[in-house]
C-alpha cells in the first residue's frame, strides 16, 4: 500500500521555528521568567549539587601557603566579622543619634522582629552574574521586594518568585536601584547596579570627599529592616565638572557573592 | 536522528552549563565553555539538514532557559536557530568534519550568536549586564578548543560516528 506522507521544507521549519523565537522575544519578562523558574525548579537537585561542586572546586583558588580548607573558612569568617563590626558601628551610631535627638526613647533592634529565611543557591553566581536562583518561594514565605542579606550585608532583592523557587536580583543588576547612605560622609543616594561587580551612587551630594573603602549602607525603603545594613564599599569617586560638592562614586558589594553558600531573605514581620 | 538521546544529552548539558561548568576552569573561574554552543556546532554539522534545524532552535531554547538573565528568552532561539541553520546549509557545500574545521566553526559560530544575541536583548526594554570579553572573546575560543575533542564522545553517544554511520548503512532491509 502506498504511504503518503507531508514533508515539511527545510526553509518552511526555520520560518516556523524563527516566528516561535519571536513570540518568546516579544513575550512579556513576567510569562518567560516563570519558564526559567520552572525549570530550576525541576531539576533543583543537581543544580543544587552543581552549586556544591562549583563552591568545593573554587576553594584551592583562594589558599596559596595556608591549608586550602582553613583558609577558605578564615577568610569567610573574617568577611562575616568585618561587615558585622560595620553593621554595628553603624547600629552604633544611629543609636547614638536616636538617644541624642530622642532622650529617652528606647531604640529596638529592629531586625529581631523580623524572619530571616535561609535560602541555598542553585545556579552558579560567578562574579559575572547579576542574578541568583534559590531554592525557597512563596511557601516559605517569599515575595518580590524582600531584601535579601549574604554575609551580614544586603546583596539584592527578589524579584520573582514561584512556589518553590525565586530569583534575586543583585545590586549589581543593571535595573537595581536602591536608596543608600554613606556613614562617614553623611550622605545619601540612590544606589544602581552597574552590571558584574559594579554599582554606582551617580549625583551624590558631600560636604566632605568620599574616600576608597567608606561604606555604604542601606537606607530606610519599605521592606527594610529599621537598622543600617552594610550593602558595598566605594573603590572610586569622581568630583561633577559642574559642583565642587555633588560626587559620582563607584562601589562594589562588600560581599563575595561567588562564594556565598547560602543567603537570608528579609521577611518582614515575624 | 535519536531525539529521545538527544533531548537527554541538552537536559544534561543544560544543567552542567548552569551550575557544574563553574568549577572547571582555565583562565578564570568565570571563564567556561559553552556546551550548549559545542553541540550546536556538532548537530548542525552532523544531522540531516530538517533536523538540523529543529537541533538548533532546541538547543537554542535550552541556552535561554538556562541563562541568567532575568526573564529574557528568545534571543539565543533565534542566534542560535539561525546560525545552526546556515552552518547546516554550509556543510552541504563544505566539509567540516575535520576536528581544526570544526574548532574554528564553534569559534566562528560562537562569536557570531553571542554578538546577535546581545543585539536582540537590546531590543527589549530594560537594561541588560553583559561582559563584552566574556561572551565575545574568552568563551568562543575556549569552546573551540574543547568543542572538537567533545564531538568524538558526543558522536558515539548519538550513534553518529562512522561505524554506526557503516553498519546501518549494510544492514539489510526488510
Amino acid at each position: 500500500m502506498t504511504r503518503y506522507g507531508h514533508k515539511t521544507s527545510k526553509r518552511m521549519l526555520f520560518a516556523y521555528c524563527m516566528l516561535g523565537g519571536g513570540i518568546f522575544l516579544f513575550t512579556p519578562p513576567s510569562v518567560t521568567g516563570k519558564l526559567q523558574l520552572a525549570y530550576a525548579r525541576v531539576f533543583r537537585g543537581p543544580l543544587e549539587t552543581g552549586h556544591d561542586i562549583t563552591l568545593a572546586g573554587r576553594i584551592p583558588l583562594a589558599a596559596n601557603t595556608v591549608d586550602s580548607a582553613d583558609y577558605t573558612r578564615l577568610m569567610t569568617i573574617q568577611r562575616r566579622l568585618r561587615n558585622h563590626v560595620a553593621n554595628l558601628q553603624a547600629q552604633l551610631d544611629e543609636a547614638h543619634r536616636q538617644i541624642d535627638t530622642l532622650a529617652g526613647l528606647r531604640s529596638v533592634p529592629e531586625l529581631n522582629r523580623m524572619k530571616l529565611q535561609p535560602a541555598g543557591i542553585i545556579n552558579d553566581p560567578g562574579e559575572t552574574q547579576t542574578i541568583l536562583l534559590v531554592n525557597r518561594g512563596q511557601k516559605d514565605g517569599l515575595a518580590a521586594g524582600q531584601f535579601v542579606i549574604g554575609d551580614y550585608s544586603v546583596i539584592g532583592v527578589v524579584s520573582d518568585v514561584s512556589a518553590q523557587t525565586a530569583r534575586v536580583k543583585l545590586i549589581t543588576d543593571p535595573t537595581s536601584k536602591l536608596p543608600v547612605r554613606i556613614a562617614r560622609i553623611e550622605a545619601k543616594g540612590v544606589m544602581r547596579g552597574r552590571g558584574p561587580g559594579e554599582a554606582v551612587i551617580p549625583e551624590i551630594y558631600a560636604k566632605n570627599p568620599p574616600k576608597v573603602g567608606d561604606q555604604v549602607y542601606g537606607h530606610k525603603t519599605p521592606g527594610f529592616p529599621g537598622v543600617p545594613i552594610v550593602t558595598a564599599e566605594v573603590v572610586e569617586s569622581k568630583r561633577s565638572p559642574d559642583n565642587a560638592r555633588v560626587w559620582e562614586i563607584t562601589v562594589r558589594p562588600v560581599c563575595d557573592i561567588a562564594n556565598l553558600p547560602e543567603i537570608h531573605v528579609v521577611i518582614p514581620g515575624k | 536522528m535519536r531525539w529521545f538521546r538527544f533531548a537527554v544529552l541538552i537536559v544534561v548539558a543544560t544543567i552542567l552549563q548552569t551550575s557544574f561548568l563553574g568549577a572547571v576552569w582555565v583562565v578564570s573561574p568565570n571563564i567556561t565553555p559553552n556546551l550548549l554552543l559545542i553541540l550546536l556546532v556538532f548537530f548542525a554539522i552532523h544531522s540531516e539538514s530538517n533536523d538540523a534545524v529543529i537541533a538548533s532552535f532546541v538547543i537554542g531554547f535550552a541556552a535561554d532557559l538556562a541563562s541568567p538573565a532575568a526573564g529574557l528568552m528568545g534571543p539565543r532561539i533565534i542566534s542560535f536557530g539561525l546560525f545552526g541553520t546556515l552552518l547546516s546549509t554550509l556543510q552541504d557545500v563544505i566539509s567540516l568534519r575535520r576536528l581544526p574545521l570544526q574548532g574554528l566553526a564553534i569559534f566562528v559560530v560562537g562569536l557570531l550568536t553571542s554578538i546577535l544575541s546581545c543585539l536582540l536583548a537590546y531590543i527589549r526594554p530594560g537594561p541588560v549586564a553583559i561582559s563584552a570579553a566574556r561572551e565575545f572573546f574568552w568563551q568562543p575560543v575556549l569552546s573551540a578548543f574543547i568543542g572538537p575533542f567533545l564531538s568524538l564522545p558526543i558522536a558515539w553517544l548519538m550513534r553518529m560516528d562512522e561505524k554506526s554511520r557503516r553498519r546501518r548503512r549494510h544492514r539489510p532491509r526488510r
